[in-house]
């Protein structure tokens, strides 16, 4: 598809633009505003608990959004929390494009009992839920960041594998395909070089819609103390270990939700302009 | 045509789906929250005055009493009721020999079914005389019968709850005659009045029947003055008041039914009593202290505070690892700050007690000082040991509350002497099989003082030794069997006051933390819940004022 | 039809086995014996030993699966170590309360997508069409539990109008469905609106046009034919992993369903009740999925069920 048209749509769609900017503007922050406060996230400091924000009363110097129940500043938690919660989304969702993109272009490619065993494969993981999966795995496994990593990107690939097969399926009857292997090019040259880049589009929607994804089902893991094991903060176990407190000490749980709620909502709108913008069946 | 297979299909997956539904018109009258507007008046809680108040509005409503505990029942075999819900539950049903105030050996007793009791020279041999003219709820008559076929159960089965926590030398059971039982025990052990509190009797025509079935059945008969009427899992006991109860002169609840309500989300069951939808909150180890401020300005609940024999502590591995030497026990001692763990992690519910032999346990010891907060002296002892640095990991369960805030604050402090420690919050199962195996330095957990005695506490996890302390240490051990095995109070109060200054000596194989005060949330207009100073509950007697 | 029946009851069948062998070995790798469990800590080794023989548990891996899968292949579960009852009954009393949940959060999504999706499609770019797409992005962004603790504490503790917990009148659906309901709702929005502009620019949509049928007959009567059916494929997927979803609602809300019991039955190592919640679930999903995709080809000719 032409650049130029590209670049048109992307100026002209409110959704691309709005997500654009709120996702630009928290990752800035998250790596920028920790430069500013001189608290440790991870530091307890008793004496301190349940500190009121004081907002910007005292500049960076105070705890802006408050301490929370150990007394650490929860700002900085936040900041740490998202990178962390940010990244787990990030790797998650490039694990799960390469595995379901690779899986569903054999399934794709060669179709019949590869196609049925790796279709079958999804049904199994499709019909046991997400949060039950990894509340097994996380018992057997333990807790651990890279074990979140594991049952997260575990849980996920299927959508891809299907979205890929589906789209490798319509691909290969194409006449360059035939071209293609008539000429002696290896199944994984034809694959690779001639119809992956068709499915790249639909892989892109779906990966931007699924790092918010990423970052809900991490809290309810963190909910059923599955999530990340303390004492590293992440908005889902910031939320989950702050509910408790919400009547008295509203900030601990209302701070991390509302971050995590911009930074998804900042996900979706980039998903959905994306869409909008990438939509091959578009002329205009 | 199409249109019309369609739509037969939608109906399909919806009528699947409302078959549970039907059922639901008629349990919806019955499940009896307070705060609905059925036909249940005089007990909407917000109103309580109002609503008793006017003599017309309760009549031929039946009066409701709705009471909030924070675990979840999972067994009504009254032998085998493990956790606080289901001992909760056994009690309102069936009823014991004997009732005790939970104070331990020394507390005071008094007589339930049975109406004497003697116990012979060996200490062995309990004869207990029965009341007579009681029946169970199914109508069979109460007698020694029903007595033998409760403890040959117990001696048949040790692995039920009621036998491996109670009565760990239970050997028989013999009538006597028709009102009169002996029970025979292996040794002499100290607490076996205690024992007897706890043991609930089972009607024995019923058992013979159905045995064990009888209870996953829901057939519960005991001889309580409340009548089971149905569990609903997850969700709730229901009560009925039992009319024909036999000592109802001196209770006769003005409550016509009860209901047990299991919620486990603490700011949920508290949103709930807030509204009114139970009358009273019970959790196990009292209100979060973070929490109780929500009860502010309201007159019309009270909130009650127990200094209970609840406690929490840290158990060695005194067999391997750094925790079998003992400087290194004793740097971890005196490196921790307990009082500014209870003052601000605990909210102040909580002190620190200077053994396992607290100050609701008969034998305690005010003389003996707590290991005061000294990070020098931990570094003194922490360079004289042969610690070589490797990372211990603080063992904790997600089942614990401020499980993970505690480890936190105890990881930092034990780091500033010169541990390297971190901390891991495992599942309850998790927990469980770690300890079990030994597979650990140092873990972290809660217990309590079972009817305000530590018999249970020294039988399984000192000289039973389930969680693998592995400590050979023969003093202590012969302590132990003291306090197990003396029956004369004050012989037994000396020997608890000695294990008490050894373990402290030693700083194995536990290191206790915190003892708790804990805080419950009870309307002003309901009475009678029992809140004892073990930290247990019952709620057999509740009543109004 | 009847041979696509057949077959996918054919794939079912298996994705069913190996769910069950999933199932079986996922909960037997987790750390924790039943035994040891249900004992409790006073319990000495020969003792846990009796109680493992007493399970089940002492005998060789594939006999213990077998002898599971025999007893479902009659119609017994089990019995849960746990609870000591029937798995199936344990089941029959909490699956009316999870399906009641599933069937109001399906109602509240559906009523609010249709009107919202449909309408926002076919008026794409107007202020209603941004409405909807922002209730339904906001929808999206906000964590379960966040929704659920949020409406615990403003309808509940502040202004007090619904109850928080438990289940009986009518009352104590509100909450709960409101939190399972709106990600649903907010879902099914998006996915209706696109469904809905992607058919209006569909040919046969053109020729409706060029025929001079009025636009509103349009698109209630054939585009909205179409742009149904994704949301129905979608409605069907979480409806088919409802028990999942609804862990972490009746958690909170205290709602004895399923979902709770999975919880409680993971942490207990209650073996043949997960096994069993986790066939229960597959096939649930199954079966939901099966419905959905005969009711699409029975609404959408050209989806040819093959």
């Amino acid at each position: 598809m032409n650049r130029k048209i590209i670049a048109q749509r992307m100026r002209k769609n409110p959704f691309f633009i709005v997500g654009t900017i709120t996702c630009t503007v928290i990752i800035v922050c998250l790596f920028v505003i920790p430069y500013f406060i001189p608290f440790d996230a991870q530091a307890n400091s008793l004496t301190e608990m349940f500190g009121k924000p004081d907002w910007f009363s005292k500049g960076f110097e105070g705890h802006i959004f408050g301490t929370d129940q150990m007394g650490r500043d929860i700002l900085a938690r936040l900041l740490l929390g998202g990178k962390i919660s940010l990244a787990i989304a990030f790797v998650v969702v490039f694990i799960q494009v390469v595995v379901g993109t690779v899986l569903g272009l054999i399934a794709g490619y060669f179709g019949g009992i590869v196609d049925s065993i790796i279709m079958r494969t999804c049904d199994v993981v499709l019909s046991i839920p997400n949060l039950v999966l990894a509340l097994a795995i996380m018992a057997v496994l333990g807790t651990s960041v890279v074990n979140l990593v594991a049952v997260l990107s575990f849980s996920g690939w299927v959508q891809f594998c299907k979205l890929t097969r589906n789209n490798v399926k319509v691909a290969s009857n194409m006449e360059y395909v035939h071209a293609s292997q008539a000429l002696g090019s290896g199944s994984a040259r034809v694959m690779f070089r001639q119809i992956f880049p068709n499915v790249t589009t639909h892989i892109i929607i779906l990966a931007s819609q699924r790092i918010g994804w990423v970052i809900l089902l991490e809290s309810s893991l963190s909910f059923l103390s599955l999530g990340i094991p303390a004492p590293t903060p992440s908005w889902g176990n910031m939320i989950a270990n702050g509910r408790e407190y919400l009547t008295l000490y509203p900030w601990i749980a209302l701070v991390p939700g509302v971050a995590l709620m911009f930074v998804v909502l900042g996900f979706n709108f980039l998903g959905d302009g994306l869409r909008d913008v990438l939509d091959p069946k578009r002329t205009s | 045509m199409k249109k019309l297979i369609c739509l037969l299909l939608a109906m399909l997956i919806m009528a699947s789906m409302l078959v549970g539904c039907g059922g639901n018109s008629s349990s919806d009258k019955t499940d009896g929250w307070s705060g609905e507007p059925a036909a249940d008046a005089g007990t909407d809680a917000k109103e309580p005055a109002a609503e008793t108040g006017g003599e017309g509005g309760s009549e031929g409503g039946s009066k409701v009493v709705s009471i909030a505990i924070s675990e979840n029942l999972f067994d009504l075999d009254p032998l085998n009721s493990n956790s606080m819900p289901a001992r909760v539950n056994t009690f309102n049903v069936y009823e014991p020999l004997m009732e005790f105030d939970h104070k331990g050996t020394s507390g005071e007793f008094t007589y339930c079914l049975a109406t004497e009791h003697s116990v012979d020279d060996t200490g062995c041999v309990w004869t207990f005389k029965l009341r007579e003219g009681v029946k169970f709820h199914n109508g069979e008559d109460f007698n020694a019968d029903d007595v033998v076929c409760t403890f040959q159960r117990l001696v048949d089965d040790p692995s039920l709850s009621c036998a491996n926590q109670f009565w760990p030398y239970l050997e028989s059971v013999e009538k006597i005659d028709d009102y009169t039982v002996s029970i025979k025990t292996s040794q002499p052990y100290a607490a076996t009045l205690i024992s007897v509190c706890y043991t609930p009797i089972i009607p024995n025509e019923a058992y013979a029947e159905l045995g064990a079935d009888l209870f996953i059945n829901g057939a519960m008969y005991g001889t309580g003055p409340w009548i089971f009427d149905e569990w609903v899992d997850g969700a709730y006991t229901h009560y009925y008041k039992n009319p024909d109860y036999w000592n109802k002169e001196n209770y006769d609840p003005y409550y016509d039914e009860m209901y047990t309500r299991y919620i486990l989300e603490s700011s949920s069951a508290l949103a709930a009593h807030l509204s009114g939808e139970v009358d009273a909150y019970v959790p196990a180890n009292g209100i979060d202290t973070g929490l109780l401020s929500q009860y502010e300005g309201r007159d019309d609940i009270t909130l009650t505070s127990i200094d209970t024999g609840t406690f929490n502590y840290f158990g060695f591995n005194c067999a391997n690892g750094a925790f079998a030497d003992i400087n290194c026990r004793m740097a971890f001692e005196y490196a921790l700050d307990r009082q500014l763990i209870c003052d601000t992690i605990y909210g102040g519910a909580a002190k620190v007690p200077n053994s396992v032999v607290m100050d609701c346990v008969p034998g305690y010891d005010p003389t003996l000082e707590p290991y005061e907060y000294d990070p020098e002296l931990a570094k003194e002892y922490l360079a004289k040991s042969s610690y070589d640095g490797h990372e211990i990991v603080l063992y904790s369960s997600t089942g614990l509350n401020l499980s993970e805030e505690a480890m936190l604050a105890c990881s930092e402090m034990l780091n500033a002497v010169g541990f390297n420690t971190s901390v891991s919050i495992v599942e309850g199962a998790t927990f469980t099989t770690i300890r079990k195996e030994g597979n650990y330095e140092v873990f972290y957990i809660n217990d309590m003082t079972v009817g305000g005695d530590i018999s249970k506490y020294i039988a399984q996890k000192i000289t039973g030794d389930s969680h693998k302390h592995g400590l050979k240490d023969e003093k202590l051990m012969e302590l132990a069997t003291g306090i197990l095995l003396t029956i004369d109070p004050d012989e037994r109060a000396e020997i608890s006051k000695e294990y008490a200054r050894y373990t402290r000596e030693i700083a194995a194989p536990h290191s206790i933390m915190a003892q708790f005060n804990c805080t419950y949330a009870i309307d002003n207009d309901v009475t009678g819940i029992d809140l004892w100073t073990d930290g247990t509950y019952g709620f057999k007697y509740v009543d109004h004022v | 039809m009847g041979n696509y029946i057949l077959r996918r009851i054919g794939q079912t069948l298996i994705v069913l086995v190996c769910v069950s062998l999933v199932a079986f070995f996922l909960i037997r790798l987790a750390p924790g014996s039943p035994a040891v469990l249900l004992l409790g800590d006073g319990a000495t080794d020969e003792q846990i030993a009796a109680k493992e023989a007493e399970l089940g548990l002492d005998k060789p891996l594939y006999v213990q699966y077998f002898r599971y899968i025999a007893g479902v292949f009659r119609g017994d579960l089990g019995m849960s170590t746990q609870y000591r009852m029937p798995v199936s009954d344990l089941i029959a009393n909490r699956l009316p309360n999870t399906l009641r949940l599933a069937f109001f959060t399906v109602l509240l999504g559906l009523a609010l997508c249709i009107p919202l999706g449909i309408v926002a499609g076919s008026h794409r770019g107007t202020a209603i069409d941004f409405f909807a797409m922002f209730f339904a992005l906001l929808g999206q962004s906000m964590a379960t539990i966040w929704i659920a603790v949020l409406n615990v504490y403003v309808f509940s503790v502040v202004l007090g109008w619904l109850p928080a917990v438990g289940t009986g009148t009518w009352a104590h659906y509100v909450l709960p469905v409101v939190t399972l309901g709106y990600p649903l709702a907010a879902e099914t929005t998006r996915i209706g609106r696109s469904g809905m502009i992607d058919t209006l620019n569909e040919d046969f949509i053109t020729a409706t046009h060029a025929k001079g049928i009025r636009p509103s007959v349009v698109h209630w009567k054939y585009a909205f034919k179409n742009a149904v059916c994704p949301v129905i494929t979608l409605v069907g997927m979480r409806l088919g992993a409802f028990l999942a979803g609804a862990i972490v609602v009746e958690s909170i809300y205290s709602w004895p369903g399923i979902g709770q019991l999975l919880k409680t039955s993971v942490g207990n190592r209650d073996y043949q009740l997960v096994q069993s919640l986790l066939l229960l679930s597959a096939f649930l999903f199954a079966l939901v999925n099966l419905l959905v995709d005969i009711i699409n080809s029975l609404i959408d000719p050209r989806i040819v069920l093959e």
